[in-house]
């Protein structure tokens, strides 16, 4: 018996303030994303925790263009045999997502025959491939970087908008169109593993220790710890919240001043990202640079600093180790199979690639949309430069069209649409994991393997929709919670539960991580946390990598670790179990 | 960029035995397609006893295969044994045969069959299409498409040659060590075909579906010659037939590459596609019809679903033939290779020095991840 969790409060619900449904005109490849209609119940919908904040009317253009357009594109391209790409559907500001599931065999075998013209090449010629593709996204970054927003009257800034949007539309149908083949093959390689005696979870050994350009901006990061400490400026970050760090250090003047043009160095190259995916509410670190002031205030705190380059060479001697010892365990031709498939993996590497178009794509895709839109709010004289992302995008087309100035209509509509936002954020921790019918599996190995919707994620968010007591402190399965073993080791330690990035800086040493998920922007917090345990998530996610790079024990696809474990409870994180265990209550 | 990891070295099987000069006559190392002797398959490979059976369909109405000759295997055999392949690593060997000159007898043998194609033809210089065909390649389990190079639009004889050096190369280049070994990669024969001078070109084919015969045709086509649709460089148009011969849906893609013949380079170049013409649909009513019937007819012959690569002439009228360039069976997604089917099954006298191979190694079949995705990802079963 499916469990089915009611859509109806969310069918109900009205969407932003003065949002109309001509809106709604986004091109779509296969399926538009939607309000919620009491058809949906019929299918599975996910909370994707990608955006725990939720998503401002601006923001929106992410779904339409981005998750939408770039999964169905890419789906539709490969094409990938299963599946037609994801749809989604907004609940409030937050986002549910399905897949668009292709069922008629022969349908399927179409497709399959299809992909399989396509694959080899594609899979042959990735590294020449992703290179292209970067260098054709690094052209239009560079483009639209070097826009002089502030000598573009308003028509101009339409312009500038529209081609900003088809930059970030872009950058993801590459994302996807490169995602499901090398995913593809990825599993492919750990099927035949399996089936001849290894162990799959070495395969993520296989592949670990390529340096990433995310890997490279941590290691600057601890090496500007280094230098702060050595500065003797330890004490100033001590004492000093993150986001008056800039103010202050720059008042100091001396050791301090000339450690800040270093940082300002490491801003202007590091510094083109956000602290999300693809979010026009979030600004890059060089607009605001509390984020990586605010990791190394953390750093400073750890006696002894992160040898990135000793940690690497670590990872790769254990990875020669593993690819020799699994060598050794087969016959000569189940060798060759085994040399020929991963040499396939290894050159079209999903793990690495999983970590490096992040800095490519998703940390950055949605920057130059956000610098117009906060130059359209300068323009008309609004009262806040990011008053201008609470509107949808005809209606911020239009203003660049009619010059419309900042009414008090206007006014009241912003205003109206952040109330509505920071309603909707708090309940965020209240949303439902899962809505409609919830299958006893899912099919598609995507959604398994990136958001860690796996059999035990499915049970437990079930149960725990059906019997909201269960979350009762003390209750026997409120204590014990078993995920997915993502990365080993066992260790004990403080949780501290985030609802998302933005008070990342505020865990201490030792702790322990407990979130929704990770993204890019959390990795330095790995340096110093004793382990990571996340709601959703597989074994190709963001924590499930970084938590093996870094060696920190970690248990993804728990479900309702978020819901279950409060902040400061002392828990134990068995990370080769996946098996999350709540000690002591706070 | 990932560490490249090292090409895995491919387990080199034994070259023919050395023969000593003057053994063979020219009609050993070229044969006509439209030759009866073209079909056997142990001396042309797979793709061209296809292709010389299907000049053995010439007469059939709707079909025109191009005319030319294949190089056998026994032109392979000769040079390998004169640059003495089989005592070098795969680099080497490729290195070699992209190097040293085509051994005399056998480009004599070579320039004179090319020299009959073009008096046929009545052109002097014409234009051929050069590719690769290995023993063992298209008719083993797994799906070796694009492996092995193709020379398109060479004219000339020097040109020809160079072509066909490429083509022997290929069967040690990393395309092939990349996937593991070549299927039974122990000689290469060559092909050479009038190169059709194409208006539009493609791909089709016939879909085996789950549930038993095939009841619909897939055409995918773009304008110019078919290399960017084999590449997969574009987005072609994608077409269904019904088996009716109605079209169930004609989807007309961006196509933002073309590739063309250049005269002055004398070879195919891909090049951007003129935004007119982008978005224009390739094939009319009447031309999808009658790609369809050629598919069909290909697949009736051989009595097994085809996908073949097929061209219609600049010259091409309304019902006239459309040029079938290539035809192989459709791989069967995950399907199960047959013992014998599988290269480990005979290891016995492999030169680098590999123990036998145990029996069970004939559960996995060679690395391939079209073949391991469906297996593996898509639950698509094996003989399903």
């Amino acid at each position: 018996m499916p469990t089915v969790i009611p859509i109806d409060e969310f069918v109900a619900v009205e969407w932003y303030p003065g949002f109309r449904s001509a809106y709604e005109n986004a091109p779509y490849i296969v399926e538009p994303v939607r309000t919620f209609s009491s058809g949906d119940q019929a299918r599975f919908w996910f909370l994707d925790y990608h955006w725990s904040r939720g998503l401002t009317p601006l923001g929106t253009i992410w779904n339409e263009d981005g998750y939408a357009w770039g999964t169905q594109w890419a789906a539709e391209t490969l094409p990938l045999p299963p599946g037609r790409g994801i749809v989604q559907r907004v609940a409030g500001t937050h986002t549910y997502a399905a897949p668009i599931e292709v069922t008629s065999p022969g349908e399927i075998a179409e497709r399959a025959a299809r992909m399989a013209r396509r694959l080899p090449d594609l899979l042959h010629d990735f590294p020449a491939i992703w290179a292209e593709r970067e260098a054709e996204i690094e052209t239009g970054w560079q483009r639209l970087r070097a826009l002089d927003l502030s000598a573009l009257d308003l028509p101009g800034l339409g312009q500038a908008l529209r081609s900003a949007r088809r930059f970030h539309r872009r950058a993801f149908e590459i994302h996807f169109e490169l995602m499901y083949p090398l995913l593809v093959n990825y599993l492919g390689f750990r099927g035949a593993c399996v089936d001849m005696g290894l162990d799959p979870a070495a395969l993520g050994v296989f592949l670990q220790g390529v340096d990433t350009r995310i890997s490279r901006t941590d290691r600057r990061l601890w090496d500007l710890t280094g230098q702060a400490r050595r500065a003797g400026l330890g004490p100033v970050f001590a004492a000093t919240e993150a986001p008056e760090l800039v103010a202050t250090l720059d008042g100091l003047g001396g050791p301090a001043a000339a450690w800040m043009s270093r940082f300002r160095d490491m801003l202007a190259e590091h510094g083109w990202r956000s602290e999300g995916t693809s979010d026009v509410a979030l600004p890059s670190w060089v607009e605001d640079p509390t984020p990586p002031l605010g990791m190394i205030k953390t750093f400073l705190t750890q006696p002894h600093g992160h040898d990135g380059d000793a940690a690497r060479a670590a990872l790769i001697a254990e990875r020669d180790a593993a690819i020799e010892d699994a060598r050794a365990r087969l016959t000569p031709s189940r060798r060759a199979v085994f040399d020929a498939g991963l040499a396939s993996v290894q050159a079209a590497n999903f793990t690495w690639w999983q970590e490096e178009h992040n800095a490519v794509i998703d940390l950055r895709a949605a920057l130059p949309l956000r610098w117009v839109a906060l130059e359209i709010a300068d323009r008309i004289g609004a009262d806040a430069r990011d008053d201008t992302l609470f509107l949808f995008w005809p209606e911020l087309l239009e203003l660049t069209e009619r010059g419309r100035s900042h009414d008090g209509e206007l006014r009241s509509l912003v205003r109206a649409r952040r109330d509505y936002f920071e309603h909707w954020r708090a309940r965020r921790i209240d949303m439902p994991k899962v809505l409609g019918t919830v299958p006893d599996r899912v099919q598609d190995p995507i959604l398994i393997e990136i958001f860690g919707l796996d059999r035990n994620f499915l049970t437990a968010v079930g149960r725990a929709s059906q019997t909201p007591g269960a979350q009762a402190p003390d209750d026997a399965a409120g204590r014990r919670l078993v995920g997915l073993a993502a990365s080993g080791g066992r260790v004990r330690g403080i949780a501290r539960v985030l609802t998302d990035a933005d008070h990342l800086h505020r865990v201490q040493p030792g702790e322990v991580l407990v979130c929704e998920s990770t993204s890019p922007n959390w990795t330095p917090a790995f340096g110093t946390v004793a382990a990571c345990v996340c709601d959703g998530g597989g074994i190709l996610s963001h924590a499930a990598i970084v938590g093996r790079e870094y060696g920190i024990p970690t248990v993804t696809a728990v479900g309702v670790a978020t819901v279950m474990i409060k902040d400061g409870d002392e828990i134990e994180v068995d990370g080769t179990a996946g098996v999350v265990t709540v000690l002591r209550r706070a | 960029m990932p560490d490249p990891a090292p090409a895995p070295e491919p387990v080199r099987e034994p070259v023919r035995e050395p023969v000593p000069d003057g053994e063979f006559a020219a009609a050993d190392h070229v044969v006509g397609l439209d030759s009866p002797t073209a079909c056997d398959l142990p001396r042309v490979g797979a793709k061209l006893a296809r292709l010389a059976e299907l000049a053995q369909l010439s007469g059939t109405p709707g079909i025109w295969v191009p005319a030319g000759f294949a190089i056998t295997v026994d032109a392979f055999a000769r040079q390998a044994s004169r640059l003495g392949l089989a005592e070098l690593s795969p680099a080497r060997a490729r290195n070699r045969l992209l190097t040293e000159p085509v051994e005399r007898d056998v480009a004599a043998a070579i320039g004179a069959a090319y020299e009959d194609l073009c008096e046929q033809r009545l052109d002097l210089g014409l234009p051929v299409a050069v590719r690769s065909s290995a023993v063992g390649e298209d008719g083993a389990v797994v799906s070796f498409a694009g492996a092995f190079d193709t020379f398109l639009g060479r004219s000339g004889i020097d040109r020809v040659l160079d072509a066909v050096r490429g083509c022997w190369a290929s069967l040690y280049g990393p395309r092939v060590t990349a996937r593991g070994r070549a299927p039974a990669p122990n000689a290469m024969a060559v092909g050479v075909m009038e190169l059709v001078a194409a208006r539009a070109s493609g791909v089709a084919f016939s879909v085996h579906p789950v549930t038993g015969a095939p009841d619909r045709v897939v055409i995918e086509a773009n304008f110019g010659c078919g290399e960017a649709v084999v590449q997969g460089l574009v987005t072609p148009d994608h077409v269904e037939v019904a088996r009716d011969g109605r079209v169930i849906g004609y989807q007309v893609n961006r196509k933002d590459v073309i590739s063309v013949f250049d005269y002055t380079a004398g070879e195919v170049s891909s090049r951007p596609m003129p935004s007119r013409l982008s978005t224009r649909p390739v094939l009319d009513e009447e031309e999808v019809a009658a790609v369809a019937a050629a598919v069909r007819s290909v697949a009736a012959h051989h009595g097994h679903p085809v996908d073949v690569e097929w061209a219609i002439s600049r010259h091409r009228r309304p019902g006239e033939a459309i040029a079938v360039l290539q035809a192989r069976p459709v791989t069967a997604l995950g399907a199960r290779p047959r013992p014998s089917d599988v290269p480990d099954a005979d290891a016995s006298g492999s030169p680098s020095g590999d123990p036998p191979i145990p029996p069970e190694a004939a559960e996995l079949p060679a690395w391939d991840p079209v073949a391991f995705a469906a297996r593996y990802v898509f639950g698509i079963a094996p003989d399903a």
